[in-house]
This record gives C-alpha cells, structure tokens and sequence, in this order.
C-alpha cells in the first residue's frame, strides 16, 4: 500500500477559530493527513489515506512517547482539543457516504433503513453533511438535530456533545451509530451497543477494523473528549428530510420570564400557538431586564413536513446576503466591553443586528439553509451551563445577582434539549436539560464573571454541568458534582478500553488536570 | 480655558506617535470572499485549520501587480512553497473555499513612507474540503 500525504508543520502556532486567549499554543509536529496517496495513485477505498495515516501517526507518537489528539474545526473555546505534542488537523479527512447498498453489513433491524446511514470521517464538517443528505436518493434526508450553526466538524461536535435546542431529542451524538477509532498500535476498532447494534462484522471487515460490541465502551466514547484514540469517522442514522420554520421576537424580558423559568411557551403567541415549538429558545440582556426595555428576543423554529418531490424551501436573500441565522458566540464574541457603562446599550445594539425579528414572518428553509458557519471573533469565548429544568429559575437569579454587580458584555440565552444518557453528555439531566449559554469576548471581566456565576450556584448547591467545549470552572471539583457516578464509568470504560500507557497517549493537560486522564 | 505653548508643544511631540499608532491599526481590517455550494447556498466547508498566508506586494501605485498562485507539498518533509519540496501539489485537492486579504500593520505606513510606492497586502487561503460536484443528484452511496 502506497504511504498516505500528510502536510507536517513543526513547531506550529495552533490557535482555535475564535483566536480566545490562552487557547492554543506551539505545537512541535503539527499533522494534517489527506486523502490522497503520496505517489498519486488512485485510492480504492476513499478514507483509505486518512485511516492509515492517523494509523501511521499514532505509531509515531507511541514510538516517542509523545501524546497525540485531534482538532476539528477549531471551535472549542477552550483546550480540550488540543496537546503540544501531536496534534491532528482532521479537517480534510471529509470522505462520506449515504445509505448502505449491501443488507449484509446492517443488521436486520436496520435493513429496510438502511439509505439513512451515514459514514463520515471525522474532518467532515455538518455543512457537508447537510448538503449531502437534501440531495440523497432514494429519499432526501437530514439530521435529527444539530448545534444551532454548520461549521462543526461531526467528530468535534459530538464528542464534545454539542446540542441545538431539540427539547424532544436530544444532543448531536444522539444519533451516532458507532464509532471508528484508531487506538493503540494504530490498531482500529468500530465500536457499536450490544444492545441496539447498527452493522454487523461484515461492515468492519470492509473497514479492516475490529468489531466490538459494548454498551458502556460506546456511552462513554461517543461523548468521549477526544481521549479513547483517534476518531477515525462516525456512522450516523438521519431521519427523512423536514423543514424548519424560523420566527424571532423582540419582546420584554417580565414577559417571557414564566416561559423561561416553567418552560411554557403560554401567552407568547408563537406561530404553534401554546404548544411547543420543536426549537425553543429566548436570548435575554441581563442589563435590560425591566418592562419596556424589550431586552428578551425569543427564537424558534416549527418543525413542517416536507413530502417526496415538494421542491426544497429556500432561505430569502436580504440586503445582508442569506438571512441565515447567527450562532451565539459570533453575537457575544464580536463585543468589547472596554467601557462598562456602554456594555448595556452596546449589547442590546448587538443582539438586535444579530436576532432580527422576523415581524411575525415565519422563515422557511431546510436545517441546512436554515443555519450558518461560526464567523471568526478574534477573541471570543463563552460560557455555558446544563442544568435540570426544575432548577431554571434559581440558576437564572443567581445569574442575573452577579451581572447586577459585575457587569460584563454577554447576553444569557436559555436553550432545552432532552436529557442523554450518554456517559458524559454535558446534557445529562433527564427528562430535560436547560442549557444557558454566555457568548462573550474573552477578556478578565468576563472571565471574572463566570467565575462568579459558577461560585454563585455552588453557594446554592445548584447542580450544573458545563460545555465541554467552552469556558470551564478551573478546579475539578466540579466534574464529580455534575457527573457522580457517572464520571467512575466513563472511567471504567476507558480504563477496559485503552492500557495505562495508551490513556496516557490519547489525554491532554486538560482532561489530566480534570482525573479525567487515568 | 487657556492651553499654554507648551501644552500644544507637547501635543504635537505626541503627534508622530499617535499617527503612527492610528495607521497601525488598519492592520486589523480585513475583507474575505467565501464560496458557496450549489444546493442550500451554504458556504463551503474549509480547512480552517491550515490556511496558506503570505504578504504580497503591489508596487508603482499599482501598475505593478501581484498573482498568488502558491503550491502545496507532498514529501512530508518540506511545507509548501518551499523551493526545496520534491513532490509539489496543487495547494488545495478541492480548490479554494474562501480567500481572505488584510492589510498588515505596516501597510498604510508603508504607503505614506514611500508615497504609494509600495503597498504590501496578506493573502490568506483556505482549501475548500467537500466541494460537492454537482448541484444535484445522489452523492456517494457505500458499499
């Protein structure tokens, strides 16, 4: 077998998407494997080059004892992704295909489905994804859910359990089927649940990989942080293809307090009237909180049927180009809070440009045209909490206690999102999990701010989970007060899965500083 | 209110460096092109994680103009652009997703110092890594 292109850089300055400080740093080998062999000879198999050059990578970093992670898109807010050592950029590792043709690499179950799977490597990003599945035959599909924006690559979104507001769902690895993972010795394995399995032995013999079947292995890696090997690629199970309604309004935070704090849409008069939408979301201004001041912007999208042959409904282009939406942390990030007694007024001026109302007009597109890329903030970070839907109104006080003293620029959006019970998820309060998010620019004062929250809901004795993804409280007491019991599995499995020395391979500063690395 | 001379003095001391500072600054704007796919309109995904940048120079008020067409390499040894590469290949396999031109923080000083002479600009392109290849129709289908 010819050697796989790899693009090498040395000594390196990787720095995330959002360019947040303290985010990123020299890395010595810098990897990014292709998909093309390096004596240009035609690939058989089109993820071939990139399985064997993580395979190869990962035998090059054991060699030197060195650690080794992958980067996707670069969006987490903070360095979960990211080692010194070894870094892969996976981002053109984006080989996919839709639908099985054979029935004897699904299982019975899955045979009359089996044109909604879908094998993706881990650089494919969900923009790729969404525009594959609206053109899929015989029937056009889509993802159940997603976080609320495309940019992601599927591996970086789901591992570090990224959500949209998909309160009768769940988060994005929700539909992840199994798992192709190159591990120690760049031996590969694709891992599904015993208990609901997607493809039989068949399907991992076309991989060259080993099949293991395990219900625990599976919970815990899916949201796995990166840590139990190289994601090599994902098989996922979309659903038929729908539409998405989009419907904004501004309207006065007393107003919608009760919808925020009870989850009930009542009085709010929303397109679905008092039922609930199937995204739910309001995006509040701490500091303009009172009536009058309209500092509450509620966003939803009705989910709409689309049937066979209906042609694709198609995203208006306005004076600023597509009127896609914008994901919170291109609202707070791209905000200074050089002056505080400006933060009120310059926030509300920046929630307003980015959620328009819509003027009673419901928008309507497919999940793909409905959502857009990040755009880059030079500095942005956020900050996002899960807690259960009973403890809303507490957590939203104590919020709003500390930017009352401690102002500082970001907005507090209130998403719901079905609790998970995979091991990590960060969405892990059943039935449902309200997950309030913090967009803002990186700086002291906001960082100073989370730090207050955070102290603020353990004086409460609020249980709360964090975005793996973003801004995280620095000790680690707060894993096992999210997590339980649940941190002693998702150990357990990664202890059954990799040795001591192959733990200590796949982990990072973060996840050691965390008990996460052993 | 009175402003002695040496006030004003001191104003215009601070004056070169103040300018100096303001000028700088236009090293922060930036314009970008991003290319959209066939069927949302969505924009392409790109390799945001390895883009190929390199200040260029447009000289004699712009009769002489400048053409970005950089290479990538293969040999796992030499980073692109590099003269010494054995295996050169096209920069990006699925072409550029978005292109992005920003001036750096000596631009405008550059400009004023050589009264528009020289006037240096950064390129930054960023590989497109699923350019779907036609607008319709099944995409790949597994085995």
């Amino acid at each position: 077998m010819p050697a796989p292109v790899i693009l090498e850089k040395n000594g390196h300055s990787f720095k995330n998407w959002h360019t947040t400080k303290n985010v990123g740093g020299r890395v010595e080998h810098y990897l990014t494997p292709t998909n093309r062999w390096i004596d240009g000879s035609p690939v058989e198999k089109g993820f071939q080059p990139g399985l064997l050059a993580l395979r190869q990578a990962v035998r090059e970093a054991e060699a030197k004892r060195e650690r080794i992670r992958c980067v996707g898109a670069a969006w987490s807010l903070n360095n979960l992704a990211f080692t010194g050592q070894r870094l892969v950029n996976t981002c053109r590792l984006t080989h996919y295909f839709v639908g099985f043709q054979s029935d004897s690499m699904v299982t019975p179950a899955y045979q009359k489905k089996k044109n909604r799977l879908i094998f993706a490597q881990a650089g494919t990003q969900v923009v790729a994804l969404n525009d594959a599945l609206e053109k899929a035959r015989p029937e056009r599909l889509a993802l159940p859910t997603c976080g609320a924006s495309n940019g992601q690559t599927i591996v970086g979104a789901t591992q570090t359990g990224t959500h949209g507001s998909a309160h009768a769902y769940g988060p994005m690895p929700n539909y992840v089927r199994a798992l192709h993972i190159v591990a120690e010795g760049g031996e590969h394995y694709l891992i599904q649940k015993r208990g609901a399995p997607v493809v039989t032995k068949n399907f991992a013999d076309y991989l060259g990989a080993e099949l293991r079947e395990d219900d625990e292995l599976f919970s815990a890696a899916v949201v796995g942080l990166g840590s139990f090997g190289l994601i090599h690629a994902v098989l996922l199970e979309a659903v038929p293809m729908f539409g998405l309604g989009r419907w904004v309004k501004q309207v006065d935070f007393p107003s919608v307090q009760n919808a925020i704090y009870n989850f009930d849409p009542k009085g709010l008069g929303l397109p679905s009237g008092d039922k609930l939408p199937w995204h739910f979301e309001v995006v509040v201004n701490p500091y303009l909180r009172g009536p009058g001041q309209r500092g509450a912007f509620i966003r939803v999208y009705d989910k709409f049927v689309i049937k066979a042959g209906d042609p694709l409904p198609r995203i208006p282009v306005g004076p600023g180009g597509l009127e896609n939406s914008r994901d919170l942390v291109t609202i707070g990030g791209l905000f200074t809070d050089a002056v505080p007694d400006l933060i009120p007024g310059a926030l509300q001026g920046q929630i307003e440009n980015s959620l328009r109302s819509t003027g009673g007009a419901v928008i309507r597109g497919t999940p793909g045209g409905q959502f857009n890329d990040s755009q880059p903030t030079n500095g942005g970070t956020s900050m996002e909490l899960g807690v259960a839907a009973e403890d809303v109104r507490a957590t939203a006080e104590a919020i709003f206690q500390v930017t009352d003293q401690h102002v500082f620029g970001a907005p507090v959006a209130f998403r719901w999102v079905k609790g998970s019970h995979q091991t990590l998820s960060f969405s892990r309060f059943t039935p449902l999990t309200c997950h309030i998010e913090m967009p803002g620019i990186d700086s002291s004062r906001t960082r100073n701010g989370y730090q207050m929250i955070w102290q603020a809901l353990d004086r409460a004795g609020i249980r709360y989970t964090c975005h793996w993804g973003q801004a995280l409280p620095a000790s680690p007491a707060w894993v096992k007060r999210a997590f339980g019991t649940r941190v002693e599995r998702w150990l357990a499995a990664r202890r059954a899965f990799l040795s001591p020395e192959g733990r200590r391979t796949f982990s990072n500063d973060l996840l050691d500083s965390y008990g996460l690395g052993d | 209110m009175t402003v002695s001379g040496e006030e004003v003095m001191g104003w215009v001391r601070r004056l070169p460096l103040l300018s100096a500072a303001l000028l700088a600054l236009s090293g922060c704007y930036s314009y970008s092109y991003q290319e959209r796919n066939g069927g949302d309109l969505s924009r392409l995904p790109i390799d945001r994680n390895l883009p190929e940048s390199k200040v260029r120079w447009s000289m004699w008020w712009g009769l002489q103009g400048n053409t970005f067409a950089p290479v990538g390499c293969a040999d796992g040894v030499h980073e692109s652009g590099d003269p010494a590469c054995t295996n050169p290949i096209p920069l990006c396999d699925e072409g550029a997703g978005q292109v992005t031109v920003s001036m750096p923080w000596y631009s405008a000083l550059s400009m004023i110092g050589t009264l528009g002479i020289a006037m240096p600009h950064k390129f930054t392109i960023y590989c497109a890594t699923n350019r779907p290849t036609q607008d319709s129709g099944p995409p790949p289908v597994g085995p």
